[in-house]
């Protein structure tokens, strides 16, 4: 086990109208290493959030209020990285046994509930000073993040080569000059980029799109990172630049035994190289599983959101009869009130009668229906 | 069949675009309030003393009753002519109000005008008309002004003029940079190809949809300026005269009762000129602040 | 059939600042589109289909070819005397957020557009309003509020729904579901679907995605480097696609070449999978391979379109 998050909380506080937005609420996930795992989910769904606080990004108030996310770093440095973690920890609990370690620690120690009213105290300043000297260990060098958008991810004043250069600086500073230039040459290469001697020295408004983002990339495994996290990487690039990059990713994957988390919100593009599948809406896991078990073809228990989202992509027979699409009716919530009843249930086509009753009374608990695949809706409630 | 994409809930949180009432500050709405309170009793005063109602006649000489401190009955009290200080300061709005008015029209008409074209029209327009919009702008407005009464002794209104014409430059720029930017906007492109004509372009999407605070920005900027500069040149003698009222010569005649013990003479108009300036800035700031402020704080 | 629009031959070219190197944006394409029929038109960015769609709205200039629209030439008029003209063609535009002016409500931009061509005071021109709305299954509360704040999904509709306002004889839809989710592209295509049926326009529509324009044309134009390199009816673009790049669009998982030749001859061969297989033929360095028809409808510009 490589990474691991159990129950993470983000609510974030809208002063005009003096609420929470429950952003992310209870959301669990776990990627081994060398495998792949893919978040599925619409817009405003809180994947990227979720991404975001896995690298202790999130600087919103309150931000992160609840979870553990525990990680195991290489192992050689380990030891280094466990006792100056570990001098600041200072509790064993936060420590465990496959040498793995929980990277938001403390936070009970920030953060307190009050039911009535509700109120969520938390003293942000000195927590994220405490998460950032914690993850400046680890951000970059064992956990990398592309983001979406990538023409606006690279800095326009400086040339491709020196950005890459100055971050393999950062991290690998017993390398000179020379050594530095050749290394970065040799990621551009590894990217599948023909001659990297010219791109050096270009800008990032003389690249295309694919170029742009095959260059994050590079930039982003400078450091052979331990886990890479890809924001939408293929938003808004054209299916032939899509399929090219994702069997980019899946390439450096297995070459470099990579655990990748790929989000997107495109279940057919992240199904092609997922190992494992998380689908989410509204800031909740609504299924989870091996990509057999969530993507099936024959008849198997299967959240209704995961369904339509399968059936919104044509299949060739579809194309060929020129049939209307299956379309989900209405959109996703944006407010996110009370979690008081299942947040799919106007959409959801199954939720009729007795069923409806129950999806209106609280929000499911996941149910395992199958070894290691979790599931949250009623009709599989035994 | 009809079928509706029913909304659960539909969204009313403003994620993008917030309307001006919900993204004041209680700065802001402090400011705003003031300037307003001060807009109103400009207006009020103006309105008052050109119907000659309601107040003491200001140029009645009574020297039975000068020097007579605030009471119920004067207001601010009398002068050392026994004038009633209160009515003199009603009166004293009409100084500048017109002028003020003929100020930023000129500025803002013409800098609209100049704005719009070497904007909209740049490669063309855009260098001629800032060559001459510089050369206006680099002498200082106020050697031009005294330079402008040494050689042609104008009256107030035509020197109010003269301030709105050497304020052209400012506003130009403002509107210039505001047309830049909007005409590069996708939104001019597809307006352009529904088949809306550039005059419509121009006057509503550009000019009233997205750049009038701007205007009435630098028009409230421009009357607090005009009050500033209309009650200098009174109080150095060279505006309005005796026994006009203006409260810049009100100061001036009462400064030299100050030390005798007498100061409401010039200190109510000092505090009368120093509310009014600082009410008109600090509504073209509130304004600016609520117009131009990002949408997240 | 009558032809609603024509394009014969036309050339637009982009230079670089430095002038040595030139884009061929667009290099001798013809087609036309009967009326009331939908051409899709694909290919990869940078492939010139969006100049295309911008030379036919009269956004820009073509450097040389003729633009016929019901048989009127538009290549030599004026702004003015086009503007008019507008009622009849509109575009649809790929991302729909940045089409509006954020600071109008829902209702005054469609107000706007009615505006243009029709003279609706009252009652009248409300319930026109509330009919362009309900067309595109946008909630009635909407109209009240500011564009900035609707979500992508619901911007592409109002966009679609203000081009119908105007009730144009040809539509052109610019890449309209690249920046949407899967979940709320099929609702897009479903209405676009029902548009085509409902009413007698004809669709360029503009695309990275054969198989969603498969779905929605009547016709396939497939472009590469500028050229269109295999014109056909859906059906036989799907069942016998001749050209190597139409077999790729299909299938993009098959694997990827790239040898970098000189620029003389066919446009695609640097990265074609043919050009490897033959060993490198010498015509397709030689010579741009011309439009001929293979079967009835279907052309292709490919010297070896028989085999593969």
């Amino acid at each position: 086990m490589l990474a691991e998050l159990n129950e993470l909380k983000v609510y974030f506080y809208d002063q005009r109208n003096k609420r929470f937005i429950r952003s992310v609420e209870n959301v669990s996930l776990e990627v081994e290493e060398g495998t792949v795992l893919g978040v599925v989910g619409e817009s405003g769904c809180g994947k990227t959030v979720t991404a975001l606080s896995l690298m202790g990004l999130v600087e919103s108030e309150p931000g992160i209020i609840g979870g553990t996310f525990f990680f195991r770093p290489d192992d050689e440095d380990t030891e280094e990285i466990e006792s100056t973690i570990l001098r600041r920890l200072c509790t064993k609990e936060n420590y465990r046994k496959e040498r793995m370690l929980n990277l938001f620690c403390g936070l009970d120690d920030y953060v307190q509930f009050e039911q009535s009213p509700y109120t969520i105290i938390k003293d942000s300043e000195k927590w994220l000073r405490r998460t950032n000297r914690v993850m400046e260990l680890v951000r970059g060098k064992y956990i990398s993040m592309i983001f979406q958008n990538p023409g606006q991810s690279l800095n326009p004043f400086i040339s491709v080569g020196q950005q890459l250069q100055r971050t393999i600086q950062r991290f690998h500073t017993e390398m000179d000059k020379y050594e530095i230039q050749v290394y970065a040459e040799e990621l551009l290469r590894s990217v599948r980029l023909r001659r990297p001697e010219v791109l050096m020295a270009s800008f990032p408004s003389a690249l295309s799109i694919g170029m742009a983002e095959r260059v994050i990339i590079a930039i982003a495994l400078c450091s052979d990172p331990r886990l890479l996290i890809a924001d939408e990487p293929t938003t808004g690039l054209d299916t032939t630049n899509i399929h090219r990059i994702i069997a980019l990713l899946e390439e450096l994957q297995m070459e470099r035994n990579l655990a990748l988390i790929l989000i997107s919100h495109n279940i057919r593009i992240v199904s092609t190289i997922a190992t494992d599948i998380l689908v989410m809406y509204a800031g909740i896991v609504v299924e989870k599983g091996s990509r057999a078990d969530v993507i099936r073809t024959k008849r198997g228990p299967q959240h209704p959101y995961t369904e339509a989202l399968a059936s919104s992509v044509p299949n060739d027979s579809d194309i060929k009869r020129g049939k209307r699409l299956r379309e989900i009716p209405g959109s996703v919530p944006n407010n996110k009130k009370e979690m008081d009843a299942c947040p799919f249930l106007e959409r959801c086509p199954y939720a009729k009668g007795a069923l409806r009753r129950k999806c209106r009374s609280a929000c499911p608990e996941p149910v395992e229906v199958s070894p290691r695949h979790f599931i949250r809706c009623y009709r599989f409630y035994s | 069949m009809k079928r509706y994409y029913y909304e659960r809930e539909l969204p009313n949180i403003e994620k993008f675009y917030v309307p001006l009432s919900k993204r004041a500050s209680v700065r802001d709405v402090v400011s705003i309030g003031f300037g307003l309170f001060v807009v109103s009793y400009l207006v009020v005063f103006f309105v008052i003393s050109i119907t000659n109602s309601f107040i003491k006649d200001p140029m009645e000489i009574d020297i039975s009753r000068m020097f007579l401190p605030p009471s119920l009955e004067h207001l601010f009290g009398t002068d050392y002519l026994g004038r009633d200080i209160f009515s003199r300061i009603v009166k004293g709005t009409e100084a500048f109000f017109i002028p003020g008015i003929i100020s930023i029209s000129i500025s803002t008409t013409f800098g609209l005008l100049f704005g719009i074209v070497s904007g909209y029209y740049a490669k063309y327009f855009s260098k001629i008309i800032f060559y001459f919009l510089n050369i206006i702008d680099s002498i200082p407005r106020i050697i031009l002004i005294l330079l402008i009464i040494v050689l042609f002794n104008p009256s107030i209104y035509l020197i109010m003029a003269f301030v709105g014409f050497s304020s052209i430059p400012k506003v130009s720029s403002y509107i210039k940079s505001k047309v830049d930017v909007l005409k590069r906007q996708h939104f001019i492109e597809a307006g352009k190809s529904l088949g809306l004509s550039e005059s419509s372009l121009i006057f509503k999407h550009i000019v009233w949809l997205s750049s009038k605070s701007v205007l009435v920005i630098q028009a409230t900027l421009g009357l607090g300026e005009t009050v500033l500069i209309e009650t200098s040149l009174s109080y150095l003698g060279i505006g309005v005269q005796e026994p006009i009222p203006s409260w810049g010569n009100m100061v001036a005649m009462g400064k030299d009762f100050f030390f005798q013990g007498k100061i409401w003479l010039s200190t109510i108009p000092a505090l009368v000129i120093m509310f009014t300036i600082m009410g008109l800035y600090l509504l073209g700031d509130g304004l600016n602040s609520i117009y131009n402020e990002k949408v997240s704080r | 059939m009558e032809k609603t629009v024509e394009v014969q031959n036309l050339f637009k070219y982009f230079y670089s600042d430095k002038r040595d190197a030139v884009i061929k944006a667009c290099d001798n394409i013809s087609f036309s589109i009967p009326r009331g029929k939908t051409l899709g038109l694909v290919g990869e960015s940078g492939c010139g289909k969006t100049t295309i769609g911008r030379m036919l709205m009269r956004l820009i200039e073509p450097d040389s070819g003729y633009i016929f629209f019901d048989s009127m030439n538009l290549t030599g008029m004026k702004e003015k005397q086009i503007r008019p003209l507008r009622k009849n063609f509109q575009m649809i535009f790929q991302d729909s957020r940045s089409s509006f002016n954020p600071r109008m409500r829902v209702s005054e931009t469609l107000k706007e557009s009615i505006h243009l061509y029709r003279d609706v005071k009252g009652k009248e021109l409300r319930d026109e309003i509330l009919m362009c709305i309900e067309r595109v299954n946008i909630h009635r509360a909407m109209l009240s509020h500011f564009v900035g704040n609707l979500s992508g999904g619901e911007l592409k509709r109002l966009e679609i729904a203000r081009v119908l306002s105007i009730d144009p004889k040809f539509i052109i839809a610019d890449e309209p579901l690249s920046l949407l989710d899967m979940s709320i592209q099929s609702q897009i295509v479903n209405l676009l679907l029902e548009v085509q049926i409902n009413r007698n326009i004809s669709i360029l529509f503009i695309s990275h995605d054969l198989r969603i324009v498969r779905m929605l044309s009547h016709t396939v134009a497939v472009m590469y480097g500028g050229r269109i390199v295999e014109y056909a009816q859906k059906s036989m673009i799907s069942e016998n696609p001749l050209h190597p790049y139409t077999q790729y669009l299909w299938d993009p998982k098959s694997s990827d070449f790239y040898v970098r030749f000189m620029e003389s001859g066919c446009v695609y061969k640097n990265s074609c999978r043919l050009f490897h297989q033959k060993g490198f033929p010498y015509i397709c360095s030689k010579q741009q391979p011309a439009l001929l028809e293979y079967e009835k409808g279907h052309f292709a510009a490919c010297h070896f379109a028989h085999t593969g």
